[in-house]
């Protein structure tokens, strides 16, 4: 007769089918990339800067476009799908099949990774988009086009920047989600925080905004940044995944 | 047969009494293997639990045998033993239930004799 | 080992104690029903069971471990209740598939099966069915899994007479073939007696009584006959439900312990006797309410006015 047998099981085995679940059930996350990248295309096809110079009888106009907007776009994308998967459907759906909290946890940190890449990858992709429809739009000026003028050694360390960045704002957006769904109180509290600390720093000469642009945006040295945004990023998902293993699911 | 879930009787007593009547129709012969509780659980649409204490009874009254791991068998003398119990038990008690009724009627002896009688005619004409 | 064992086990929200003291062993392999009536803890036992919410104090085990974030029991382990959710995205099908890939057990013939049985179209989404349609789906997901611990709360909400019998059968049958533990809580306790190896009766966070269904059936009688003849009979029994009915007509529910000397003379002095249901019994035992008149008390106080 048929009996009964208790399957023991591995964190490693359940989190890889977690990431598949997770891959195949949120296309709607690779939808709102896509949308989200072609809005940041039309707003830099605005321009980003420009500028004339009129001179005994020639007038150049000078029009500057950069691909910035799609990745400042991509980067708040990367925050709010993080703080999505944080509400409470999404974690209930983590629950229908076999979970923990580490497992489920883990698994949405390493989907939003391979979703940063992604991100990261098209939004480079796009600049190049961008290129060409100034390019087509524009027949009358002359354009320059430049591209990777420092070889392809160079084209890699800016995708590790972007999906760096991406990552680390994930990271960011699901913290404060979770911190939202411990106590709902975080909603208001979390913005009120940020935004009055900086005002009150800012009066007392610190800018916040512009320290924090600094310290990641303007690095320079390309190992220093990689281990800036790495560790602040695996520092703000532990103390997520921390918070996350208090919470009950399906009140 | 269906099971009457409405009644004062236990379901596993109904089954019980199926099994029995099934010996008594010769439809389950001497040593011969007797539906399991899935089976009977499965035909009843009843927990194999319930079932299960259905055959235990008849085990524990001797009707059925068991062979340990095969399962439980019609025991050698088990229609002899079944017409016994149905006479001194069930039969009395019905008995004792018309007497009863006989007497909130306020009938007589004779009169409630005669009835049966009647009833024993009609019954014996009929299968004739 | 056990399937399931509390002890002690106490659940507090903000303002109510849902579970208090509770304590409860459940053998492996049977079907137990639980019942109880609203708000009894029946929710919040099966929820801390499947390691969904985290118990205040006390010990509570599936298979010898504590559930709260335990991958163990989650595997071994599926919660179904009308609440179930699936990510918007995936059609009924993909469900069935990732709970495929997800648990080790899982029959998806049986799943495929059960589906096409029920008339579901593979590209329909969870989101799209109604209530009832969703109750099947859930259904089909908790059986197909062979979970070592299927629980199920409140299993069969909007299904029809039909598809409930229907639901019943399949849980049967499928059990006869792949014994396993099943925990249910219905609001048709009546429709599943006969499935039931035992009852577990929740009332106000803790265990009122778990016994064998074929226990339980015989474990009360009703009495009905004139008051005053029925009134000496009931005194020194354990009543449970007390009714009056036309003029001097009472219905009593008192503990079937009555000798077969005792019965004979009831039936003598005109006592009529009935079986009370399981679930009827269960419905008398945990009301609260004076166990007089229930409901009628609340019309015939207005009528008064």
């Amino acid at each position: 007769m048929w009996t009964m047998s208790l399957t023991e099981v591995q964190t490693v085995d359940v989190v890889k089918k977690q990431i598949g679940y997770k891959w195949r059930a949120y296309t709607g996350v690779f939808m709102s990339l896509v949308i989200i990248q072609l809005l940041g295309v039309l707003f830099s096809l605005n321009g980003s800067g420009s500028g004339g110079y009129g001179r005994t009888g020639y007038d150049i106009m000078v029009q500057y476009f950069s691909g910035d907007i799609i990745i400042v776009f991509t980067i708040f994308w990367g925050f709010l799908t993080a703080l999505l998967f944080t509400t409470r459907a999404y974690r209930e759906d983590d629950f229908s099949f076999i979970t923990n909290r580490t497992s489920s946890t883990i698994s949405t940190i390493l989907f939003l990774f391979v979703i940063s890449v992604i991100g990261g990858f098209t939004s480079l992709l796009s600049g190049y988009l961008l290129k060409v429809l100034t390019y087509i739009l524009f027949p009358e000026g002359k354009t320059l086009l430049i591209s990777n003028p420092e070889g392809p050694g160079v084209w890699i360390m800016g995708l590790v920047s972007v999906v760096l960045i991406i990552f680390m704002f994930s990271s960011i957006g699901y913290l404060a989600g979770m911190m939202i769904q411990w106590n709902k109180l975080f909603l208001i509290l979390l913005p009120v925080l940020l935004f009055g600390s900086m005002t009150w720093l800012a009066q007392s000469g610190v800018m916040v905004g512009e320290y924090f642009y600094q310290f990641y945006f303007q690095e320079k040295n390309f190992i220093l940044y990689v281990m800036k945004t790495i560790v602040s990023t695996t520092g703000l998902y532990t103390f997520a995944a921390f918070i996350s293993n208090h919470l009950e699911v399906k009140k | 047969m269906i099971l009457n879930t409405d009644g004062l009787k236990p379901i596993y007593i109904q089954v019980a009494e199926w099994i029995e009547s099934e010996i008594l129709n010769d439809n389950l012969k001497k040593d011969e293997k007797v539906y399991s509780q899935y089976k009977l659980a499965d035909m009843y649409n009843i927990n194999p639990a319930t079932a299960a204490k259905g055959l235990t009874k008849l085990a524990d009254e001797g009707i059925l045998y068991d062979k340990r791991g095969l399962g439980k068998f019609v025991s050698t003398d088990a229609k002899q033993m079944i017409m016994d119990k149905r006479k001194n038990q069930t039969l009395k008690q019905l008995v004792n239930d018309l007497i009863t009724e006989a007497c909130n009627l306020e009938m007589s002896e004779k009169e409630i004799l005669q009835m049966v009688r009647n009833a024993w005619k009609g019954e014996t004409n009929e299968s004739h | 080992m056990k399937a399931i064992k509390c002890k002690d086990l106490i659940k507090r929200y903000r303002r109510k104690k849902a579970l208090d003291n509770l304590n409860l062993s459940i053998e492996e392999n049977r079907i137990v029903g639980l019942a109880g009536r609203n708000g009894a803890g029946k929710t919040t036992l099966m929820k801390i069971l499947a390691g969904l919410l985290k118990e205040q104090s006390g010990i509570v085990e599936v298979y010898g471990r504590r559930p709260f974030n335990n991958l163990f029991v989650s595997a071994n382990t599926i919660y179904i209740d009308d609440q179930m959710n699936f990510p918007s995205p995936l059609t009924l099908i993909e469900i069935l598939e990732e709970g495929q890939r997800f648990y080790y057990n899982w029959d998806h013939e049986l799943a495929l099966s059960l589906f096409n049985y029920f008339g579901f179209h593979p590209k329909q989404r969870h989101n799209e069915l109604s209530k009832g349609k969703e109750s099947t789906f859930n259904m089909i997901v908790g059986l197909a899994s062979r979970s070592p611990l299927t629980i199920f709360d409140e299993p069969t909400t909007g299904m029809d007479a039909a598809v409930r019998k229907d639901f019943y059968r399949a849980l049967l049958k499928d059990y006869l073939n792949h014994p396993r533990t099943i925990l249910l809580s219905t609001h048709y306790l009546e429709e599943m007696e006969d499935l039931l190896e035992e009852v577990v009766l929740m009332h106000n966070g803790s265990i009122f009584f778990h016994m064998p269904m074929d226990d339980l059936k015989t474990y009360s009688i009703g009495l009905t006959g004139k008051r005053t003849v029925l009134e000496p009979w009931a005194q020194e029994k354990e009543i449970f439900y007390t009714h009056d009915t036309g003029v001097d007509d009472r219905y009593l529910v008192i503990k079937n312990n009555l000798s077969d000397k005792e019965v004979e003379d009831m039936k003598q002095a005109g006592i009529r006797f009935s079986p009370v249901s399981a679930s009827d019994l269960c419905v008398y035992v945990t009301d609260e309410k004076g166990r007089e008149r229930g409901v009628d008390d609340v019309f015939n106080r207005s009528a008064d006015r």
